[in-house]
């Protein structure tokens, strides 16, 4: 009979994960106890972690086409999302994804960067000093 | 020896420290991305390629060059003042397209070596230069009275930009044939003050990596007394001591021909691991008509400098393949090659070609103004410390 972890986001909500998904994080693994609170981790971004390591755990073959094109769309999210999800996934230390996360936002810098040839701002969004330093030294 | 730093680096660098303090606790508040953890940031900023990041921000184009990102390779060129005997190393970042100047190697002993020499118009005397394990090292040269001018080989380590003396040869020379294989310096044959046949067959080895890595807390001077060269077997006989030789490592061979350029030729090559010399063969002797190297130790180029071809080594037919032909390799007298690029030294200019392209194309890098280039060496850049 598997564990189960608990698992609470910051705003009070708790998730199950089977012991199998629960240990893909290796925060978890390497914790006392099975309920973990995740700071700072609200409850739309932490059900997609879970999510990812419930479809991770349940498939043997990782490389099989299905999963990656699973994988493709659950990273096929917008920026905003994509930012809470590596940062949670990072805290958790769930290496796969945020290697694939990480290759997105790499992927999304190349695209973006490649459109514009000259950048008046950086493609991401730029707090207004920066933005001002960045128009005075000509970019 | 000129120690002047070229004007435009000089300028660079005024700008960079002025801009740099001032900004620099804004910059360090400033996330890379913001959104993210910097160290997040960074993972995601190491998937794209140095010259992309360069151009959209500052915060973005330090990244590049601090250790946390992927190294790119770089150019460093030995580069000597057209009218005097001075030279110094420079590196050539590809990413901005700058030339800097290396820091100036340790005054004391001082380095007297002559390229021109009063009795020798046409021809230059020869320095030798190897990089190996991220160090660029200067091997062997001549002084003024026809003596060898490096007891010891002078390495400029890029991992900390400083310069060391690597350990001193049991017979200094003032050429060889001289190279690199799996990380360690070889010296092969050449001449010291005068010819000995003893040292014309003789061959050494230096190891970088049997080094023991423990610098004092400020980086000072390695004493390289951890450092060794150690004899190998020798040459069949003292027919390699008639020109400064580029040795060539391939494969676990380290491979030599005893005559520059195009003339009729000997050559030999090393097996590393069973220590034992043979003849090179047929085919790859026949296409060495000018100065080779091999990419990651692995592809073999050749220049034929006549020709101005630039071939590749095939093994399997021991035979060498043309890749393209240019005026501009005409003359070449030395080349490196890493990273998809073959880079050639002619007559004092830098030729790139990109091997890696489907359709290799040819370009000149121009050199400093009044610097021409003596050698060159592919390496990954150095970090530039903040």
């Amino acid at each position: 009979m598997s564990r189960v972890f608990k698992l609470k986001s910051s705003d009070n909500e708790t998730f199950e994960v089977e012991e199998a998904a629960a240990l893909l994080s290796e925060t978890i693994k390497s914790s006392s106890s099975t309920e973990i609170t995740v700071p700072n981790v609200k409850a739309e971004i932490l059900g997609k972690v879970v999510e990812w390591c419930n479809k991770h755990a349940e498939s043997e073959d990782t490389k099989d086409q299905l999963i990656k094109e699973w994988d493709a769309e659950f990273v096929s999210v917008d920026q905003h999302v994509l930012f809470k999800l590596i940062t949670a996934a990072d805290y958790l230390q769930i290496k796969e994804l945020v290697d694939q996360l990480t290759q997105r936002v790499g992927d999304m810098i190349k695209a973006k960067t490649l459109k514009t040839v000259e950048m008046t701002y950086p493609t991401f969004n730029v707090e207004r000093e920066v933005q001002e330093e960045l128009k005075s030294l000509g970019f | 020896m000129a120690n002047s730093i070229p004007e435009v680096s000089k300028r660079r660098r005024l700008s960079q420290n002025d801009n740099d303090n001032h900004n620099h606790n804004q910059l360090q508040q400033q996330p890379l991305l913001p959104g993210l953890p910097d160290h997040i940031a960074q993972a995601c900023l190491s998937l794209v390629d140095p010259t992309t990041l360069y151009s959209v921000c500052r915060s973005w184009r330090r990244v590049i060059y601090t250790r946390s990102f992927p190294p790119f390779l770089s150019l460093y060129a030995l580069l000597s003042c057209s009218s005097s005997n001075s030279i110094q190393f420079y590196n050539f970042d590809p990413v901005s397209s700058k030339w800097g100047a290396l820091p100036s190697m340790p005054p004391d002993p001082p380095l007297r070596l002559f390229l021109r020499h009063p009795a020798f118009i046409s021809r230059n005397l020869p320095i030798q230069s190897v990089s190996a394990s991220g160090n660029l090292i200067l091997l062997a040269a001549t002084t003024h009275n026809f003596s060898p001018a490096l007891p010891r080989p002078l390495n400029f380590d890029l991992s900390t930009s400083s310069w060391h003396f690597g350990p001193p040869l049991a017979t200094p020379r003032r050429w060889c044939a001289a190279g690199t294989l799996r990380g360690a310096v070889y010296v092969a044959s050449g001449i010291g003050s005068h010819f000995s046949v003893n040292v014309a067959r003789s061959v050494e080895r230096w190891d970088l990596s049997k080094k023991n890595n423990s610098t004092s807390p400020n980086g000072s001077e390695y004493l390289g007394w951890e450092w060794e060269w150690e004899r190998v077997s020798s040459l069949r006989d003292g027919r390699f001591s008639r020109d400064a030789i580029d040795a060539v490592g391939w494969r676990g061979k380290l491979c030599m021909v005893n005559v520059k350029g195009d003339a009729l030729k000997d050559g030999v090559v090393y097996d590393a691991e069973k220590d034992t010399w043979q003849d090179m063969p047929e085919g790859m002797i026949a296409g060495w008509t000018g100065p080779v190297a091999a990419m990651d130790e692995d592809v073999m180029y050749v220049v034929d400098e006549a020709k101005g071809a630039l071939r590749r080594y095939d093994p399997g037919r021991d035979a060498w393949h043309q890749i393209l032909e240019s005026e501009s390799l005409k003359g070449a007298d030395q080349i490196a090659a890493g990273g998809g690029r073959v880079c050639a030294v002619c007559r004092g200019r830098i030729v790139v070609v990109d091997v890696a392209a489907p359709r290799p194309r040819v370009w000149d890098v121009e050199t400093p103004s009044g610097l021409e280039a003596v050698a060159i060496h592919i390496l990954p850049r150095m970090c530039q410390l903040v």
